[in-house]
């Protein structure tokens, strides 16, 4: 296997549009390290995407890594990079060039089309006439990959843009790029992925033909089941009829009732109220007489008592008007004779006293009508209360015959349920209802065995699938015992490359306040644990922690993370320029600025050590940041100032004083 | 002022007494006990007598407002008083006879032309001549005490008595042992086609006779 190695990249006539200087854009790269610097919006991604597209060009594909069970897809597009070039009004031309297998191969490519425009190989012009296909036969020759895995390699290894995905993360990602470089039997691999999710998905074609025919087997069996309930059923039309007449009478009793109420009701009301009437007018008749029983009494006890009265308090004779002394009066009524006047002896006649006769008329009448009302007043009493007790009555007949008529409605109401459950089938004549019993028991055995078949075909196909999954696993272990020696000096590698990091040279921190103490504790290794729901996964390259801290990139700081993944990909490399004699580039598009800042001068004490180890160049891209953290080991010819291509001489002496300001501060920390 | 319908009552017994000319003193005791017999006796609605707040007391059923206007009637000279007589020698307690004067008799011809008075006289005095009747029966010649003997057989007056209370209202609510009695007697003598003043009568001789007996009862035990 071998992989490109870019020497130079050029782009010609497109920065008027992108940087504002109409400069070409020159870009040649040394061994080891190599910094691009630029501040934001500049054209850093442009330039590293515009680098992938110049070697690959229009690329979309998905790698399944997946089985029957699991769904792993690796996407692999450029969509978001031609969308954005598509915005551009200019002609884009790049110049890349780079070695391959021994090889100098010089690429022009437009970048609007996606044509390659001339390809050169060892300074000679090839003149096919497809150069795309012929370009793309010249790398599998040359690399021994596949064009797809060319691009997976590219873009998911020696590239890493700013948010793009980790590898170190990565399960999926991490099995295809070793499956790739230990060149292993791919296509075995790929074909029994194929055939085994070609299979499930046959299996899952039948799982949901079967579903169909059970519900049509249910379906089938709510119209047997209807059936039998029609068999079952005992309906007598008569019944209905019988409990229709049943209520019509009982509403006719209940009329008849409620009428009778209605009038008892009125006529107590009126009773009531005529019973009232003749209250109120014997009290007030009682006090007419009262009033003139007071005046009746008053007058005869008067008309005797005056006369003593009279002679006792005034020693007068009310008769003879004669005044007499007190002796006399005290003789006088010691012989009183009550007939006669004891001073006058005139008898007594006292008519001026008399009652009027009309007092004593009214009287007696009042009283008479006092009687006569008394005598209304007891029968009206009488009859209210018989009233009442017929008005009870009624009300309780009300009652018993309100609970029939609902009783005898609730059961007209499941009568008419019957009725209604037996009319369904009521058109069919018997010899109709026996065909269609059968037709649906027909159905239903057939349907049964259209089950069972499917459940057969199932079985045979899980059977298929459990082969080739056997199969699939029995293709991995081998890989696994025939490559473990090379993945375990990979191991070996990756943990020592991760201490040069940890064990910063700063010797004031102690090793327990070390950051990441868990991953250096917890050394890397190869986790070859039979995992059933990752069945078909080769290996799974994970910095083995503590239990509480789950072995996932959650548990750790961005720090950390970043960290991690730029020594994997480095070691890697390492790994593989001493194994295979391979010679290539990475472009790391650094994300200091989300880095610790403590830990930002070891992090490029890191890249440059490692970078340094590589024949391939490495490339990192970086923004313009304060402290500038590269600065220590940026050299004239290593680096890349995108300054340069600044149009404005105003912005372009700004930028200048920034940089020299950036440059003097050696000390970083 | 006088209540009137409550001197009518009195003046009605008395005049009663009176018609009668047998010469039988009536004395305080004995107006108290006929006009509570009037009350405890009425068995009709119609006839409302005025006097009937009776209490239990130390000789039978007694009202604070019979002495009163007793004494006010005495004082217009509507009654006399007959004699005194001690109760015992050396005693506080003393028995008045009164009689009703010609000027008493006078209010009371004139009231009875009134057809509710002459209700209540006809009633009154058709307890007045039983009592009468009765005190010679229990051999008592020259005044009407002997009435408090029966008078002392009423089931009222006897329920009333028989309570804890010293002193309680004699009430037919409370105590309607007499007014079931004279239920019986209405009942039955209503079936025999007979004037209401036959019936008063009926009842009123029936009710003296269980008195009567229950007296002899008495007695004898």
């Amino acid at each position: 296997m071998y992989l490109p190695k870019i020497i130079n990249f050029k782009v010609l006539s497109f920065f008027s549009s992108l940087f504002e200087t109409d400069e070409e854009f020159n870009l040649p790269l040394n061994n080891s390290l190599n910094i691009l610097i630029g501040k934001n919006s500049i054209g850093k991604t442009t330039t590293i995407e515009l680098i992938l597209f110049s070697i690959i060009g229009n690329y979309k594909f998905d790698i399944d890594f997946s089985n029957s069970k699991n769904s792993f897809v690796i996407d692999i597009s450029n969509k978001k990079f031609l969308t954005r070039i598509k915005k551009l009004q200019n002609e884009i031309k790049t110049q890349l060039i780079f070695k391959i297998a021994g090889k100098q191969i010089e690429l022009h490519r437009n970048i609007n089309t996606g044509r390659i425009i001339k390809l050169l190989i060892d300074n000679t012009i090839n003149t096919a006439d497809d150069l795309d296909k012929e370009y793309v036969n010249i790398i599998t020759n040359l690399t021994n990959l596949s064009f797809e895995n060319f691009i997976f390699i590219l873009k998911e290894f020696l590239i890493l843009e700013e948010e793009d995905s980790y590898i170190v993360w990565n399960e999926n990602k991490q099995n295809k790029i070793f499956l790739t470089f230990f060149d292993c039997n791919i296509k075995r691999f790929e074909e029994l992925t194929k055939e085994t999710k070609a299979l499930a998905s046959l299996q899952k074609q039948e799982r949901h033909h079967r579903t169909d025919l059970y519900d049509q087997r249910d379906k089938l069996q709510e119209e047997l089941e209807e059936l039998k309930k029609h068999i079952d059923s005992n309906y007598d039309p008569r019944k209905i009829e019988l409990l229709n007449k049943d209520i019509s009478k009982l509403s006719q009793i209940l009329n008849v009732h409620h009428k009778k109420y209605d009038s008892l009701k009125r006529s107590i009301i009126e009773t009531e109220e005529s019973l009232n009437i003749k209250l109120l007018n014997k009290e007030e008749i009682g006090d007419k007489v009262a009033e003139l029983e007071l005046q009746f009494y008053g007058n005869i006890y008067n008309k005797y008592l005056h006369y003593y009265n009279k002679l006792h308090n005034y020693n007068i004779c009310s008769f003879c008007n004669t005044k007499v002394k007190d002796f006399v009066v005290q003789k006088l009524d010691s012989f009183k004779i009550k007939n006669e006047c004891p001073v006058c002896d005139s008898s007594i006649k006292l008519n001026k006293y008399n009652i009027p006769k009309d007092i004593l008329k009214t009287l007696e009448e009042k009283r008479s009508t006092i009687i006569r009302l008394e005598k209304e007043i007891d029968s009206l009493n009488d009859l209210l209360e018989r009233k009442e007790n017929e008005i009870s009555k009624v009300r309780k007949n009300i009652e018993e015959n309100l609970q029939n008529f609902d009783q005898t409605k609730e059961e007209l109401f499941k009568e008419k349920i019957i009725q209604t459950e037996y009319e369904k089938f009521a058109n069919k004549s018997e010899n109709n209802f026996n065909e269609e019993m059968l037709k649906i028991q027909t159905g239903f055995s057939s349907i049964i065995k259209q089950i069972s078949s499917k459940n057969e075909k199932i079985e045979e196909y899980e059977k298929q699938i459990q082969e080739k999954n056997i199969l699939l696993n029995k293709f991995l272990q081998s890989i696994k015992n025939n490559y473990q020696q090379e993945l375990d000096v990979f191991i070996i590698k990756l943990n020592k490359n991760i201490k040069l990091y940890f064990y910063s040279n700063n010797e004031n921190i102690t090793f327990e306040k070390i950051e990441g103490e868990e991953i250096l504790l917890n050394e890397f290794k190869i986790d070859v644990k039979e995992n059933k729901n990752k069945e078909g996964m080769l290996y799974h390259i994970l910095p083995k922690l503590n239990d509480n801290l789950k072995t996932s990139p959650k548990s750790l700081s961005t720090s950390e993370r970043l960290i991690i993944e730029y020594i994997f990909r480095l070691t890697l490399l390492e790994y593989l320029e001493e194994t295979n004699d391979l010679e290539t580039f990475l472009i790391l598009e650094t994300s200091e600025g989300s880095f610790d800042y403590l830990k930002v001068g070891d992090l490029a004490k890191t890249i440059n050590e490692l970078s340094n180890r590589l024949n391939s160049s490495v490339i990192a891209v970086t923004n313009i940041h304060d402290p500038y953290f590269l600065t220590p080991y940026a050299t004239e010819s290593n680096t890349f100032s995108f300054f340069d291509l600044m149009c404005e001489s105003e912005d372009k002496n700004r930028l200048k004083e920034l940089v020299d300001k950036i440059t003097s501060k050696k000390d970083i920390k | 002022m006088i209540d009137f319908k409550k001197a009518n009552e009195i003046l009605y017994v008395l005049y009663a007494l009176n018609k009668e000319e047998k010469n039988l003193k009536a004395s305080k005791i004995a107006i108290q006990k006929i006009l509570y017999l009037s009350n405890i006796l009425l068995p009709i609605k119609t006839i409302a007598l005025s006097i009937c707040n009776f209490i239990t007391y130390k000789r039978g059923p007694y009202d604070k407002d019979i002495q009163n206007i007793l004494d006010q009637l005495s004082m217009f000279e509507l009654i006399e008083i007959v004699d005194f007589e001690k109760y015992k020698l050396n005693s506080k307690i003393s028995y008045i006879n009164y009689k009703i004067t010609s000027l008493g008799k006078n209010i009371v011809e004139e009231n009875i032309e009134y057809s509710s008075e002459r209700d209540k006289f006809n009633w009154i005095e058709i307890i007045t001549k039983t009592s009468i009747l009765y005190t010679i029966k229990l051999k008592y010649f020259d005044s009407l005490d002997g009435i408090v003997k029966l008078v002392y057989q009423d089931p009222t007056f006897l329920a009333a008595k028989n309570t804890s209370a010293h002193i309680e209202k004699i009430n037919l609510v409370n105590f309607p042992q007499t007014k079931e009695l004279i239920d019986l007697c209405v009942e039955k003598f209503s079936k025999s086609n007979v004037s209401e003043q036959r019936l008063f009568e009926f009842v009123v001789y029936t009710i003296f006779e269980f008195y009567y007996l229950k007296y002899l009862d008495e007695i004898d035990a």
